[in-house]
């Protein structure tokens, strides 16, 4: 298998997001200790047509970021250097400033609009050349400087680890060549009115999370701009399968690739409003109108969904469509136990066989002539499935 | 016992866990359960929330003893590997970089001693008695004190556990790799969704008298977590000295700018001014401060200030200021002998901060809090330190208004 260090995945999808601004990829600034190959990886993926231009911010002045001043008929020009030509034949490729936190400030800040405006002096760059930078985390290097909040948000952060067991296994296989993977923009623009809604539902509950305070983040934090962000990264993710949907978990780079954007304060409980999307509203589910397909829950989420069944039960006892509700419940129930997953709603069912609940549905069921139904549901479930063995064991 | 019966008695120790053990249903479930030969040791758990059983392990356990007794063990294992992933044991021993086994074992010592009741703690359970250790310490502390005995791991007569990375950081052979299917990874992100769901959890059982003082303490941590107060004082005073060199500095034809010859025939003008930052740092130094107490708190100073590079001007006060001493390096300050021992007023130490040439841009109060407060702000930004020994927070801050919370950090001292 091809060894990539954490966070090589992460940036190859930042690289291939078609930024909300209509250019190519989404600034990303990579953090890690000396010598773990950020540089290296970055440089790896030079191709023919794919040029990869490597600045070290620490030891330009801000004028070659901004442009050189020169006096021409009687006007003063700023002269772009010229590495800012670099892109011009094949309008794409990596624009790689590596070192950013030994950069002083006032090369910072010139970077700022080369970061963000892609303009070197009054020269644009190329839609299709990314930016990416590279920084270690300023305690660590002597003569580092902290970033300042405005650059911090103009990137997603991340986080680039490579660990020994990795590094020794590439030892033996070496590392892998990484491969850009292939972004369909009319797809991805698609993609992102599903997520952009998904932010908006979130944002909603959670107005004061649109924008978190850059001095409790230590990197990223969130901002209209870094929401965007997300949002492009995020359908970028479910192009390739990364991202979660209904029935399906996502993968590690698309939580980091979202906390890298709104910083983790926000990126916490966005994780969670994403996780709780995957649960079916319980009431829908009693009334029979959304479909729970068990089987493909996660243990911690059956746990939640049974125990919220339980209480909706527990309120809809004196109300009309109980009886039904009860016999969903308890066919869902038998699905579970039949999963070998026994464990995960014992407690509920538990509750729920101490209760009135029982005792109360039989009743109700017997008033209305379904009596025979309701024991036979009652005897699937608790009687004839490995729930009995572990009520008998447990009691 | 086959492998299903195996798995089976596994499942039902987990619903008896979080039967018994409510508040940790969400991360019992959040954990995927593996059972592997290839685990030398009876469980294990990964960084990824992967709880390991040795299936044979399993058998013996069950022929040794009877249903009952398998299962409240059985859960009581499950409980405590969980605990180690949401005590954050992984990542702390990184951070430590500490040696495996011996972090282990402390991280053992730090969740075993909590009596959960129904649940049965198996006999060779590592507890701090055992070393003659308090209880209810986290496991730095452990890691610390088993560390000065000589020859400790080759001094156990059990073997001790190797329970992967999930407790000191470093993957075991045993592990599955990260991408596997059938036991997919949980995100740090999502640890931590589960992290506050144990601890919401925990919050509404306390009143029940059932959770141990150290797991209510955790619980109210991780929701609130601590503002890391040096990167609090970084923060501000980095805030005070860019506006303070922001001042000073211009743009001036004094001096031509270092290129100017490539811009030729034009002129451009080059930034000028003093760059240095300037910070005093005024010192509490009247009896009722202890001289540890000082260094410790000074030097925790000076560490944050490395980062920005910033000469200090310590200048100690009692109830009258005294020379100031400029320091340049950390070890400087380890040197340095403090006058005072008298009565306290902070007040007439910042004003001869203030008075001081060059102004300074930011002045840091270390205080502990029992001395008269200026009631007016000053130009110059003005940082209490308050030292709260032992994480108490109950020293006096100054008035608010006019101060404001913001201008206080609390700089928390262990073991004064």
């Amino acid at each position: 298998m091809a060894i990539m260090p954490k966070g090589g995945k992460e940036l190859l999808i930042a690289l291939q997001t078609p930024s909300p601004k209509g250019h190519m990829g989404i600034p990303a600034l990579l953090w890690g200790n000396p010598g773990e190959g950020k540089s290296s990886f970055v440089e790896s993926l030079h191709r023919d047509g794919f040029p990869i231009v490597t600045l070290i911010a620490s030891i330009h002045d801000p004028t070659d970021f901004s442009g050189l001043p020169v006096h021409r008929d009687g006007k003063v020009r700023f002269a772009p250097p010229e590495w800012a030509f670099a892109f011009d034949e094949t309008g794409q490729g990596v624009l790689f400033l590596d070192e950013l936190t030994t950069a002083p400030p006032s090369v910072q800040a010139a970077l700022l609009r080369v970061i963000l405006e892609r303009k070197v002096g009054f020269r644009d760059l190329p839609k299709g050349v990314r930016v990416v930078a590279a920084a270690n985390p300023p305690d660590i290097v002597s003569g580092g400087w902290e970033l300042s909040p405005p650059l911090r948000n103009r990137f997603v952060h991340i986080r680039w680890e490579l660990s020994d067991t990795s590094y020794l296994q590439a030892l033996q296989d070496g590392f892998a060549r990484p491969e850009l993977p292939a972004i369909d923009p009319i797809l991805h623009q698609e993609a992102k009115s599903y997520w952009k809604m998904m932010v908006a539902a979130f944002l909603k509950l959670n107005p004061n999370l649109a924008r978190t305070s850059a001095s409790d983040e230590e990197h990223a934090f969130a901002s209209p701009r870094t929401w965007d962000y997300a949002i492009a990264l995020m359908a970028s993710c479910d192009l390739l399968g990364e991202a979660p949907k209904p029935g399906k978990q996502g993968s590690e780079a698309f939580l980091n690739l979202v906390e890298g954007c709104i910083g983790h304060g926000a990126a916490v409980a966005f994780a969670k409003f994403l996780s709780s999307l995957r649960l079916p509203d319980p009431d829908e589910v009693l009334d029979g109108k959304a479909q729970a397909t068990v089987s493909k829950l996660r243990d911690d989420e059956l746990y939640v969904l049974f125990s919220a069944m339980a209480a909706a039960l527990v309120r809809r006892q004196q109300q009309d469509g109980f009886v039904d509700a009860m016999l969903i419940f308890l066919d869902l129930a038998e699905q579970v136990c039949r999963d070998g997953k026994v464990d995960t709603i014992f407690v509920t069912m538990r509750q729920v066989a101490q209760g009135q609940l029982l005792s109360h549905a039989v009743a109700e069921a017997q008033r209305n002539g379904r009596l025979k139904e309701m024991q036979e549901a009652l005897k699937r479930t608790f009687e004839r499935t490995p729930l009995q063995e572990f009520v008998a064991t447990l009691a | 016992m086959t492998h299903n019966e195996i798995e089976q008695a596994l499942r039902m120790a987990r619903a008896y866990a979080a039967e018994k053990l409510p508040w940790f249903a969400p991360a019992l479930y959040a954990a995927r359960l593996v059972i592997t030969d290839a685990l030398p040791f009876p469980a294990g758990i990964d960084e990824k929330m992967r709880v390991y059983f040795n299936p044979q392990w399993v058998a013996q356990l069950r022929q040794q003893t009877n249903e009952q007794k398998t299962i409240a063990q059985l859960a009581w294992i499950w409980v405590h590997e969980i605990c180690h992933r949401l005590r954050e044991h992984g990542e702390r021993a990184r951070e430590k970089q500490t040696e495996h086994l011996l972090w282990n074992i402390a991280a053992d010592l730090e969740i075993n001693d909590a009596e959960w009741q129904g649940l049965e703690r198996p006999s060779r359970a590592l507890l701090p008695q055992l070393f003659y250790l308090p209880c209810g310490k986290l496991a730095e502390f452990y890691y610390h004190e088993l560390a000065k005995l000589p020859n400790f791991i080759e001094s156990l007569i059990l073997p001790v556990w190797d329970e992967g990375s999930g407790v000191h950081g470093q993957r075991r052979e045993w592990e599955l790799p990260d991408d596997e299917p059938q036991a997919p990874p949980l995100t740090e992100l999502e640890q931590e969704v589960m992290r506050r769901a144990v601890a919401e959890a925990i919050v509404r059982h306390k009143d029940r008298g059932v959770i141990p003082a150290g797991w209510s303490r955790w619980a109210e941590e991780v929701l609130q977590p601590k503002v890391d107060w040096k990167k609090l004082l970084k923060r501000k005073v980095r805030g005070a000295i860019t506006i303070g060199i922001g001042q000073r500095i211009d743009y001036s034809l004094a001096r031509p700018h270092r290129r100017a010859e490539t811009y030729e025939p034009v002129l451009p003008p080059s930034l000028q001014g003093d760059f240095v930052p300037r910070v005093v740092c005024v010192v509490d130094t009247s009896g009722s401060i202890g001289e540890r107490e000082l260094a410790q708190a000074l030097a925790e100073v000076r560490q944050v200030l490395e980062t920005l590079r910033t000469p200090v001007v310590v200048l100690p006060c009692d109830a009258v200021p005294y020379e100031p001493v400029k320091v340049l390096t950390a070890s400087q300050l380890l040197r340095l002998h403090l006058r005072g021992g008298g009565g306290t007023d902070m007040v007439a130490g910042i004003e001869a901060a203030l008075r001081l040439k060059p102004t300074p841009d930011a002045v840091i109060v270390l205080t502990d809090g029992y001395t008269p407060f200026p009631n007016q702000r000053y130009q110059v930004p003005v940082i209490f330190g308050i030292f709260a020994p032992n994480g108490s927070s109950a020293a006096p801050k100054p008035p608010m208004p006019p101060w404001r919370e913001s201008d206080v950090v609390v700089i928390p001292l262990t073991n004064p």
